[in-house]
């Protein structure tokens, strides 16, 4: 911060002739301004002038943005780049490859940046869940879709037990996290080109609720209960939230969804991914969290 | 008045001021350090409009703790409810402990840093000769304030208005705007599934 005395005397120390005014805004200057910016205007500032190009482009401006453990996050990115070419993007280079989604556990997961706010998102397929009953064909089947980010979705034609649980073991930057279930029910496909929904095997979720549950490895728990009604669009049920204190340490994660009464057999239900978003950016259907004793 | 200094403006017009007020700018108080005579300093890059505002600035925060970058505590002997007159605290009593417990000296932090954002509020035009003059004369809090005025008027403005403000010239060839577009084109695109 601030220039050295001797140019209180001019620019590049040029003899005699002192300039008045005191000139451009240098660029350090303009990046202490866009650190307090957001990435999008960031990026349209940086269409303003060559310094302002210049400022957008600094280390200084896009370390503010990146989650804490970039770095840890960066290298899960095992990815087409090269070791070396990943060990050379500044950090402006880091934050646009971290929006692009990082697979892992072989592709059933993904996670991302989110572009606006900086905040860390996961998708977690279908195929990553222990769902009972999925290798009867009775039961379930797999559909091919384009309404789902993995293009695969288990569809369930009817069961007694209705349990679908999951686990990720993460390193989510410090922040509160929202935990949502994508479910679609009734079977969309298309008719001439327009999308349909195929309501024939759908029941059974109006006689109890379905129960969500969600907990830590450091003893947080989410429980709540939900009527599933809505048919013909995927909805995203939030299971509950949780809070990551440390950056740099794994958080493991449980989640269940379940209809386990065995008076009544429910189905037509499609079960596309969970979802983990920073709290606030997506609101599914919020449902009263129910205290089970 | 204590000891004062004499700034000269670019245009020629002499500013006196106690040491207090001057010495907010590092690079003032290096200048006046070095074997200085006439205790006058001139600073030909700073006209007087915006020095006489740099000056304003600096005259409230003359005996004031850095509250914006330091986020300091603030010493009892500068504690406005007890005037100096707590000589008796050790400076090592830490300063922390008294302003978390002196409702005084929270009042006095909270009322400059609303004279503050009141300060870059007005004549957004001047917000960017105020950051230069910050940064060149090196005055923390200032700059603090600045840049932070400055990215308000950023925000929410279109690329016309923010030029106009921080008298930008749009100096890309039309190549290179094609280019800016095509490198920031992963903002454009999310991954939204």
């Amino acid at each position: 911060m601030g220039v050295g005395v001797s140019s209180v005397m001019g620019p590049d120390g040029e003899a005699g002739g002192l300039p008045t005014g005191l000139g451009d805004l240098p660029e350090n200057c303009v990046a202490a301004v866009l650190a307090y910016l957001e990435p999008l205007e960031i990026c349209r500032a940086a269409r303003l002038s060559r310094t302002f190009r210049g400022a957008s482009s600094s280390d200084s401006v896009w370390e503010t943005k990146l989650p804490r453990n970039y770095r840890h996050l960066l290298a899960l990115a095992t990815d087409e780049e090269n070791p070396y070419k990943k060990s050379r993007l500044c950090k402006k280079e880091i934050y646009a490859r971290l929006c692009r989604p990082v697979p892992l556990d072989g592709g059933t997961k993904e996670f991302w940046l989110e572009r606006t706010s900086g905040g860390i998102c996961m998708s977690i397929s279908s195929r990553a869940l222990l769902i009972t009953g999925i290798d009867d064909r009775r039961y379930w089947s797999y559909l091919t879709t384009e309404e789902s980010g993995f293009h695969s979705v288990a569809y369930l034609h009817q069961t007694w037990w209705f349990e679908v649980d999951g686990e990720v073991d993460f390193c989510f930057p410090a922040g509160s996290y929202s935990l949502f279930f994508r479910l679609h029910l009734g079977r969309a496909t298309k008719r001439l080109g327009r999308r349909i929904c195929i309501t024939e095997h759908i029941h059974g979720w109006d006689i109890k609720p379905v129960r969500f549950q969600l907990s830590t490895s450091d003893g947080q728990l989410a429980q709540s209960k939900c009527y599933l009604d809505k048919i013909g669009s995927w909805i995203l049920y939030h299971a509950g939230d949780f809070v990551v204190e440390n950056s740099d340490v794994p958080t493991n994660l449980k989640f269940s969804m379940k209809q386990i009464d065995c008076t009544h057999t429910k189905g037509g239900l499609c079960v596309d991914s969970v979802f983990i978003y920073p709290k606030g950016f997506r609101q599914g259907k919020i449902f009263a969290a129910d205290l089970m004793t | 008045m204590g000891k004062t200094i004499k700034l000269i403006s670019g245009d020629g017009e002499m500013f006196e001021v106690e040491e207090a007020v001057a010495f907010q700018s590092n690079i003032i108080k290096s200048l006046a350090d070095e074997d200085n005579a006439d205790d006058c300093i001139p600073l030909p890059r700073v006209d007087s409009q915006i020095l006489s505002k740099v000056l304003e600035f600096c005259r409230k925060h003359a005996n004031s703790p850095s509250v914006h970058t330091k986020f300091a505590a603030i010493p009892s002997e500068l504690c406005p409810k007890h005037d100096g007159s707590a000589a008796g605290a050790s400076s090592s009593e830490s300063s922390s402990a008294h302003s978390e417990t002196c409702r005084a000296c929270y009042d006095a932090v909270m009322k400059l840093v609303q004279w503050d954002l009141e300060f870059v509020k007005v004549d957004l035009d001047l917000i960017h000769h105020l950051l230069k003059a910050a940064n060149y004369l090196d005055i923390e809090d200032l700059m603090f304030m600045a840049v932070e005025g400055a990215a308000n008027a950023i925000r929410g403005n279109n690329p016309e208005e923010i030029r106009k403000l921080f008298d930008l010239e749009n100096d890309f060839t039309p190549e290179e705007e094609k280019e800016i577009l095509k490198e920031y084109s992963w903002l454009d695109d999310p991954f939204e599934p």
